[in-house]
Order: structure tokens, then C-alpha cells, then sequence
């Protein structure tokens, strides 16, 4: 326990427009979901004015209703927040419903 | 008593009724005997357990049932209904308590959201009642087993369950809930089942009652007379033994050509053991889409005539290449275009590479050389008569015996007389028609409804196409969706079509609603379709106008 560097880690945050045409919704959102079960440390998801959800849990991910062209915020904290954050945004960006014909 | 519902199809079937086992209770809300550590590792025991058996059935099920298993899979994996659940075991409640509260709550918050979010409520009350059923040992959504072959009765069908429906026991299933359009019901039609949905009631039906299902009518009697058994049960074996044998024709015997779209030679072997009397549409576009570069005339000649020696002397309608803007090929640039679908794609493809085109008409004519079958060629998009010449007159060049094109767009529909004097059949593609007529791009969900090929706008069209094929004599078939709704393929035959293509799953269906049917009574059944003014209100019309004995 090294709690004598709880150096406040300053949030990484950053915004990113949803790329998949049928939104967060159904795939898109599994495979938001499976790459955040691999990022340490975490991240989270918001609207601009919303509240912070867990970007592992399905259920909070859906709750978002993150559509089309919708302003995501993808936020992390502490040692390699800007690579999680960097790896979801990548991900949020592309078209993720791959089922297009 | 006589239950009502919204009939799939319109097949009628008899058999014991096997209710869905769902013994599975709300699970009391009092404080657990056990510790927290015991309640804790027995819940994640749960989760896991039904975790394992949701990826078990998505491995089974395979396609697009598949898909919302594995997302089922990722809800009894979330963290965040895990802590719901670790607060709850640690305020002293039990892990069935905890799981059925976490479960549901997280169900709310989807449902208050409506919509797509809403539907995911429903699998998340599946999940929640899947592991109280594991922690309580009861069973829970369970498929009944029996002797003999039985009517299944359920609320509605979650994903899960369909995936692992075991067809040879099931002659007809029967929901309280659910809707038409809904999972349960397009799962019956793609399996050709006897469905009625949307019953309010038929879950107080006891087991082993022998019910009458009838899609048509979209009753469950479950009080049937000795003698509506009987005739249910000659339709039934009527409908089973038609199967693949007997040729597609009307009840005064006029034949009707039941055909199949294919796109490889396995299709091709499912077709001829669907009974497909040939194919109405190869689609030639899987030795392009994949290449690097354009198949080579030996090759292409080569997988074609694999595909006709499959048929077995059935007649093999090939489309040439279907690509463009839309369909992009990796070896054809065709720059970027704000609107493919109004772009360049299908014969227009040709027109702008004309020797990709014309090494597919001569391997084509190498394959009706080599003489294992009947080769008619088509091309898809054709706009008018003077198109469809200039596509004749190449294929013809190429040696190439039976020529025809395929209506897709509005224009080629109108002047369908001029196109019948070039050619030797036409095709149509009711999508592609569907979607140029109501100018409406399928690819948009935002106007899907517009996209149905039961207007009468869309009928109409192929009326004059019909109208035309009559005129000259020639064939005309129709190969899109729309031949596979049996009720619609009613209409089409009625407003002059000579065959009908599809998947080859919808042929036994099809064929069997032909069969009681005479020229006159489809004749009628198309005009009361055309008189409607919109896509439902033809439904309905041609619903009202089926001469009542179906059976």
C-alpha cells in the first residue's frame, strides 16, 4: 500500500463522435464492452452533461442510448489513462456494425 | 373454446398441447440463513453456470440468434449488476433475492427507456429468472420432450430458447404473446412452422388437450369436433407429403414453376432437396466480391457449370454480375458516389467495363457448351427496351441460346411491351423495384416502411409487366422476397407472373397455397390488391377476399 502517493491523478478526458451508423446499440456496444474489460485502468462513458457510467457494464453502456453522431465523453484515471482513452476513443470513431449488405 | 390470434402463414396443424415448463417463482424477499460468503460463492456459481449454458446454445444456434446470446452472455457478465447483487447479499438477502432484484432493476431502467433499449429489458428478465431457476433448482424455460410430436404453448419465445426448438417434435407454435413481425414469429416462418401468435388465454390450455392451429384463420380450438381433427390432420400430411416432390400449379392445374435463389453450389444441392423445380436467380456476384483481380473466363466457366450439373437438368437462370457503387469490387474503380444506389451498379457495371461483362457472357456460353443442363442468362437494372437490346444482342454474340433481363426500375416496368420484343423472359426483382418505386433507400432504416411490395403502386407495376408477358407469350418471373410470402405469391401469379423464385426454405409453404387456389379466384385476389391505397390495405383486402375453405 503506497498511500502516500495518492498524487492526484488528473482525469484524461476526451470527446468523440459515435461512428457506427445503428449507434451504441446491439454489437457496437458488445464490442465497447469487450475492449473495456481489457483497459487498465478503466474508463468511463458520458453525454456532455451526463453521468460518468462504467464502460464494462452492457447494461450501463445501453442505458447511455448513445446514437449516430452523438458526443461521447471517454474518461479515465491514473497510470496509462491516456492509452485507455485513446483505445476507446479510436474504437467509439469507427463504424462497428460490420453487417452492411 | 376457440382462442384468436395473428396466424403465421397459413397452414394448419393438430397435436397435443406442451405447455413451456416455467415453475420458476419470485424468490422470498426475508433474510438469507446462510452467510454472506456462502450466498456470495453461490451466486457467482449461478451466474456462471447459466453464462456457460447461453454460450453453449449461441455455438448451436449459430446466425443472427447467435448474436443475441453472446449479448445475453455479456449482460450475466456485468460488473455492475454483480456489485447490485454483492450489496444486497451483504444487506443479508439471499442470492435469489439478490440476483432477481439486480436483474430487474436493471431490466427498468432499459425499459423506461423504450425502443431498441426496451427489447434488452426482456432478455435481461430472462437472465434474472435463469438463475434463480439455477439457484432454486427448478427448471426454467425447458423445451418438452414427449412420444409424440405436440402443439407448443408459450408466453413468447426468448432467443435462447428458439436456438434449441428441435423442429421434428414441434407440428405448431402457439405464443399469448408477441407479435407478427416479432422474433418468435419470423422464426416460424423461416422454419416453415404453423404459428399463431398473440393469444391471449392459450396458456390455460392444459397439456395433452389436442388442439387444432390455424395460421390461417389464426384460431387454437381446443375443443375440436372428432371431424375438423380429421380434416386437420389431412391437410397437415397433404402439406407434409407435397413436399418435395409434386411441380408448383393451381388447383385447375395451371403449373407454376417453383424456383430457387442461389449463390453457390451448396445452395444449389439445398434447392433440388427442397424440391426446386430450378433456379430462378443464380447470383454470380461470389467470384467477384473476394477478388483481387476479375476471375478469369476458365474459372468463372468452370464454377458455373458446377453449379448447373448440381441442378440435375433443372433449369439454372444466371443474373450477371450484380456490382457497382454499392457492391464495390476491388478491381473495378468507380470512384466515390453520393447516391449508389441511383449510381452506377448491376448492368450499368458493364456498360462502363464492357470486357468484364462480355468474359462473363462467354463463360457462360462455355458452360451451355458443355451441356449439363439448361442455361438461360439475365441481367440485373436494365432501364429500357434499347438497354435490354444492347445486353441481348452481346449475349448473342457470345453464342448465348435463352436471354432475358431483370425489372427493377420504375422505367423498364412501364415499357415492358418494348423490352418483351427484344427479349426471351423477364425477372423482377420486387427490392430493387420496392425501393426505385417508393424512392426510398433500403439500406435506411429511417424509411423501412416504405420499403414493403405490397403497395399498390409496386403491384401495379408488375401488372403491366404481367399484362405485357401475356401479350407476347414469354415467361416472367419474379425473383425477390415478395414470392416467398405465400399470400403475396398469390397476387403476383394473378397479375400474370409465370414463376416464382426464392430461398429455398419458403418453397413447401408457397407451394401448398398455391395448390388451393384456381386462376380466377388469384385473378380476383390481385385486383382486390391493386384497388387498395396502401401497402396494409392491400393486405388486408386480399386477407378479406381468400375464399373462406381454406383447407
Amino acid at each position: 500500500m503506497n498511500t502516500e502517493s495518492v498524487q492526484e491523478d488528473s482525469i484524461v478526458s476526451q470527446e468523440v463522435i459515435v461512428g457506427s451508423k445503428a449507434g451504441l446499440h446491439a454489437r457496437p456496444a458488445a464490442a465497447v464492452v469487450e475492449l473495456a474489460g481489457r483497459l487498465e485502468p478503466a474508463v468511463t462513458l458520458r453525454k456532455p452533461e451526463g453521468v460518468a457510467v462504467n464502460a464494462k457494464s452492457i447494461v450501463k453502456v445501453l442505458s447511455q442510448n448513445f446514437s449516430h453522431g452523438d458526443l461521447v465523453v471517454v474518461e479515465s484515471q491514473g497510470e496509462g489513462a491516456e492509452e485507455s482513452v485513446r483505445q476507446m476513443v479510436e474504437l467509439i470513431a469507427q463504424e462497428l456494425d460490420s453487417e452492411s449488405d | 373454446m376457440i382462442y384468436t390470434g395473428l396466424g403465421v402463414g397459413l397452414s394448419v396443424a393438430v397435436g397435443p398441447v406442451r405447455r413451456m415448463a416455467h415453475t420458476v417463482h419470485e424468490p422470498d424477499a426475508g433474510p438469507s440463513a446462510l452467510s454472506r460468503e456462502v450466498e456470495l460463492e453461490r451466486a457467482k456459481r449461478a451466474l456462471d453456470a447459466v453464462a456457460a449454458e447461453l454460450e453453449h446454445r449461441a455455438q448451436r444456434a449459430g446466425g443472427p440468434a447467435a448474436e443475441v446470446l453472446s449479448a445475453q452472455v455479456l449482460m450475466v457478465r456485468d460488473p455492475d449488476v454483480w456489485d447490485e447483487i454483492e450489496a444486497s447479499i451483504s444487506e443479508g438477502l439471499s442470492s435469489e433475492r439478490a440476483a432477481f432484484l439486480a436483474f430487474r432493476g436493471m431490466a427498468e431502467l432499459l425499459k423506461s427507456l423504450g425502443g431498441t433499449q426496451a427489447e434488452r429489458a426482456a432478455d435481461l428478465e430472462d437472465i434474472g429468472w435463469r438463475t434463480v431457476a439455477n439457484l432454486t433448482g427448478v427448471p426454467y424455460g425447458v423445451i418438452p420432450v414427449a412420444d409424440e410430436p405436440f402443439v407448443l404453448v408459450a408466453d413468447d419465445l426468448s432467443p435462447a430458447d428458439t436456438a434449441v426448438l428441435d423442429l421434428d417434435q414441434v407440428v405448431a407454435l402457439v405464443t399469448s404473446g408477441g407479435s407478427p413481425t416479432a422474433h418468435t414469429a419470423i422464426l416460424a416462418r423461416a422454419r416453415g412452422l404453423t404459428a399463431v401468435v398473440s393469444a391471449p388465454g392459450v396458456l390455460d390450455i392444459p397439456d395433452d388437450t389436442v388442439v387444432v392451429v390455424d395460421a390461417a384463420a389464426g384460431t387454437v380450438d381446443s375443443e375440436p369436433t372428432s371431424a375438423r381433427i380429421a380434416e386437420a390432420k389431412a391437410a397437415q400430411i397433404a402439406v407434409e407429403d407435397d413436399s418435395p416432390a409434386s411441380p408448383g400449379r393451381l388447383s385447375d392445374g395451371t403449373a407454376i414453376p417453383l424456383l430457387a435463389n442461389i449463390g453457390s453450389v451448396s445452395d444449389a444441392r439445398e434447392a433440388t432437396a427442397k424440391g426446386a423445380e430450378g433456379v430462378g436467380l443464380l447470383r454470380t456476384e461470389f467470384l467477384f466480391l473476394d477478388a483481387a483481380e476479375a476471375p478469369s473466363v476458365e474459372t468463372q466457366a468452370a464454377e458455373y457449370t458446377e453449379i448447373v450439373a448440381a441442378l440435375e437438368g433443372r433449369k439454372v437462370t444466371a443474373r450477371t454480375l450484380d456490382a457497382g457503387a454499392d457492391k464495390p469490387l476491388a478491381f473495378l474503380d468507380l470512384g466515390h458516389e453520393d447516391n449508389p444506389a441511383l449510381g452506377v451498379r448491376g448492368i450499368r457495371t458493364g456498360r462502363k467495363d464492357e470486357k468484364l461483362l462480355k468474359d462473363q457472357l462467354e463463360a457462360l456460353a462455355r458452360t451451355q457448351a458443355a451441356d449439363v443442363g439448361e442455361l438461360w442468362v439475365m441481367a440485373p437494372m436494365i432501364s429500357d427496351a434499347a438497354e435490354a437490346e444492347w445486353f441481348v444482342s452481346l449475349a448473342r454474340e457470345a453464342g448465348l441460346k435463352t436471354v432475358g433481363v431483370m425489372i427493377e426500375v420504375p422505367s423498364c416496368a412501364v415499357v415492358a411491351e418494348q423490352v418483351y420484343e427484344v427479349v426471351d423472359f423477364v425477372s423482377i426483382g420486387t427490392n430493387d423495384l420496392t425501393q426505385y418505386t417508393m424512392a426510398a433507400d433500403r439500406q435506411n432504416g429511417a424509411v423501412a416502411a416504405y420499403q414493403d411490395a405490397w403497395h399498390p403502386a409496386v403491384l401495379r407495376l408488375i401488372g403491366m409487366v404481367g399484362k405485357a408477358a401475356t401479350a407476347s407469350k414469354k415467361p416472367l418471373s419474379v425473383c425477390g422476397e415478395a414470392a416467398s410470402d405465400p399470400v403475396l405469391a398469390l397476387v403476383l401469379v394473378g397479375l400474370g407472373v409465370t414463376s416464382l423464385s426464392m430461398t429455398p426454405k419458403a418453397l413447401r409453404d408457397v407451394r401448398a397455397t398455391l395448390a388451393r387456389f384456381s386462376s380466377d379466384e388469384v385473378r380476383e385476389l390481385a385486383a382486390a390488391a391493386l384497388a387498395a391505397s396502401t401497402a396494409e390495405g392491400a393486405r388486408e383486402a386480399v386477407r378479406a377476399a381468400l375464399p373462406r375453405p381454406l383447407r
